[in-house]
């Protein structure tokens, strides 16, 4: 089978620069850097002990550090994917070549996505700390890196749809940022206020799967669910005013809106996927 | 090979290509010439698939290309006029990523892109950076990886455009080995000169319409209403003068320090009793020949119309 050639050419030029091997040890630098802060404020303490609790916690910070670089980074990396063989003149020579529009979007993915893995397997022995001593498995971690991927995927498909659009690869950043900015914190913000909403016109709480389904693509709510599940905490329970819930028909949610929540960021990718293609056929016209 | 009737491109109220109708001949160079502005890109782009046409149709080998685009990126090349490369990629790599992109097995390549490269004179440049070459080299890559997949038709927008004239040259050779390996060629040029050599049709377009069509010889004999000849005496003759002075179908006889030049109005078998009564006079001449029109005033003469009316 031959390989999308996209990939190959991405991957290869990609890794020959310098400004790859910068960010790939930066990304590190700051993981491990986050590490070594939180396991030195830990351990410097009266006892200088640790217990597995708190190596919980660091599991629980460096995934959200590395899920908010993932958002922060990934429209960085594919926002040019389409306007840079634009800036760079290429677009119309790679669009007269036999490759569906389809295969060029999920070339330009995969390799943006590519280099992100290559991100995160460099950051897994910082990871590594956290079950070497004990507190948590192998299987958490790679469980965490796959939600990480899909969620990567899913940022990345909108950078490429907004790529599709622009001559300038800052303007489709940009608007990857807001998207992914609402996708976050605008359903994060519409759930609050129809609590608030829904508190003063019956004087209690609305029902949580109403609250799951405002946020059900909504990437950091799906992402402390799984750290919930993993941690075995109800952190997005409360921070919704529901741990008094926690016991009842709702714990549902709380055990598997992640796994509900990586379905509906798929099929978000492969929608953003397709809107990109078709809009790649009728890009000169 | 090629044929496009009626072929029209408007973008909002304005028309790039209008009516536009050619024809062009497997094995063919075709010359598409016009100024900047004149809808040769948009034309070239709408024959490669890149643009949809408002109306018209554009058939090649019998298939429609907006009916079956995909289709037919087999059967065509194409090298726009601005193209840029990537960095961080040898020359084989890029012709290896487009061989690709035209799904060329993967032991097959090697093959081809030594004997592209050897075609555009690049084989001592491929381990060389795709960003290191020259501009000229740049154009001749263009020109190799547009044919990885062994197109039928080539079509190659301002292919020569800032080139000096030694790449100039180079660029002429590879196309005539192009055309002698059996490719119907499209070139454009908004220079006539560049192309009359090398192409074996012409056709001028002048804001999205075809002015004149057919060979340089024919577009010059149909725009050239007088033949200007050149006589060169042995030496400075009276009797030249007077003989030529005294044919009806000669007009605008200028003496210059040492040679004629008449304006002619006659037929090829009226040119060859002039040249025989000269010679029956016994005038010693050196070169008795036509005078190759300009191309450059053919070109203003066709599209400088409707410059003025702009």
């Amino acid at each position: 089978m031959m390989l999308n050639p996209i990939i190959r050419r991405e991957i290869k030029t990609s890794l020959r620069s310098w400004k790859m091997f910068l960010a790939i040890a930066l990304y590190t630098l700051v993981v491990s850097g986050a590490a070594i802060i939180f396991i030195n404020a830990i351990t410097s303490g009266v006892y200088s002990t640790m217990n597995l609790r708190e190596l919980s916690i660091l599991y629980a910070v460096l995934g959200f550090m590395q899920f908010g670089m993932t958002m922060i980074l990934i429209p960085a990396l594919t926002a040019g994917s389409i306007s840079g063989e634009r800036e760079r003149q290429t677009l119309d020579i790679l669009l007269v070549t036999k490759m569906k529009p389809l295969s060029i979007i999920w070339g330009k993915m995969v390799s943006s996505i590519g280099i992100f893995i290559l991100m995160m397997i460099s950051t897994l022995p910082v990871f590594a700390i956290t079950f070497f001593w004990g507190g948590l498995s192998f299987v958490n971690v790679i469980i965490m890196e796959v939600y990480m991927i899909i969620i990567s995927a899913m940022a990345g498909s909108i950078a490429i749809f907004f790529s599709t659009f622009f001559k300038k690869t800052v303007a489709s950043m940009v608007l990857t940022y807001m998207v992914l900015g609402l996708f976050c914190f605008g359903t994060l913000i519409i759930s609050f206020i129809y609590i608030a909403y829904y508190n003063s016109i019956y004087m209690e709480s609305p029902s949580i799967t109403t609250i799951f389904m405002i946020n059900i693509a909504n990437p950091g709510v799906g992402f402390a669910t799984l750290m919930d599940k993993q941690l075995g905490t109800d952190i997005v329970m409360s921070f919704f005013g529901y741990w008094q819930d926690k016991n009842n028909i709702l714990e549902f949610f709380c055990k598997y809106f992640w796994i509900i929540n990586m379905f509906v960021n798929i099929i978000i990718t492969f929608l953003f996927m397709l809107l990109a293609s078709l809009r790649l056929r009728k890009t000169n016209e | 090979m090629l044929t496009i009737k009626n072929l029209v491109k408007n973008y909002g109220k304005f028309t790039a290509v209008n009516n536009l109708s050619l024809h062009v001949n497997k094995g063919s160079i075709y010359g598409f010439v016009g100024p900047n502005g004149a809808g040769k890109t948009t034309t070239m782009k709408i024959i490669a698939g890149l643009l949809s046409a408002t109306s018209g149709s554009v058939v090649i080998d019998g298939n429609e290309v907006i009916k079956n685009p995909r289709l037919l990126r087999e059967k065509i090349g194409y090298m726009p006029d601005f193209f840029g490369v990537y960095d961080n990629l040898k020359v084989t790599e890029y012709m290896d990523f487009y061989a690709g992109t035209y799904y060329i097995p993967y032991r097959e390549r090697k093959d081809i892109i030594d004997n592209l490269l050897e075609i555009v004179d690049l084989s001592d440049k491929k381990d060389s950076y795709v960003d290191s070459l020259s501009r000229g080299m740049k154009q001749r890559l263009c020109l190799a990886r547009s044919l990885i997949h062994d197109p039928e038709l080539l079509i190659l927008d301002e292919p020569a455009s800032g080139l000096d004239p030694r790449a100039r040259v180079e660029m002429k050779e590879i196309l005539k080995q192009l055309r002698e390996m059996g490719k119907t060629i499209i070139i454009s040029s908004h220079i006539l000169p560049e192309l009359a050599e090398m192409c074996t049709e012409i056709g001028i377009i002048d804001r999205g319409q075809l002015s004149a069509e057919g060979s340089v010889a024919e577009i010059m004999k149909k725009l050239t209403k007088k033949r200007i000849i050149n006589v060169k005496p042995f030496e400075y003759s009276e009797k030249l003068y007077k003989i030529l002075s005294e044919k009806p179908f000669i007009s605008e006889i200028i003496e210059n320090t040492d040679d004629i030049e008449f304006a002619f109005d006659g037929d090829d078998k009226q040119l060859s009793v002039l040249l025989k009564d000269i010679v029956m006079e016994d005038i010693p001449l050196l070169s008795f020949k036509e005078k190759e029109g300009n191309l450059e005033e053919i070109f203003m003469q066709i599209t400088g119309g409707n410059e003025n009316d702009a």
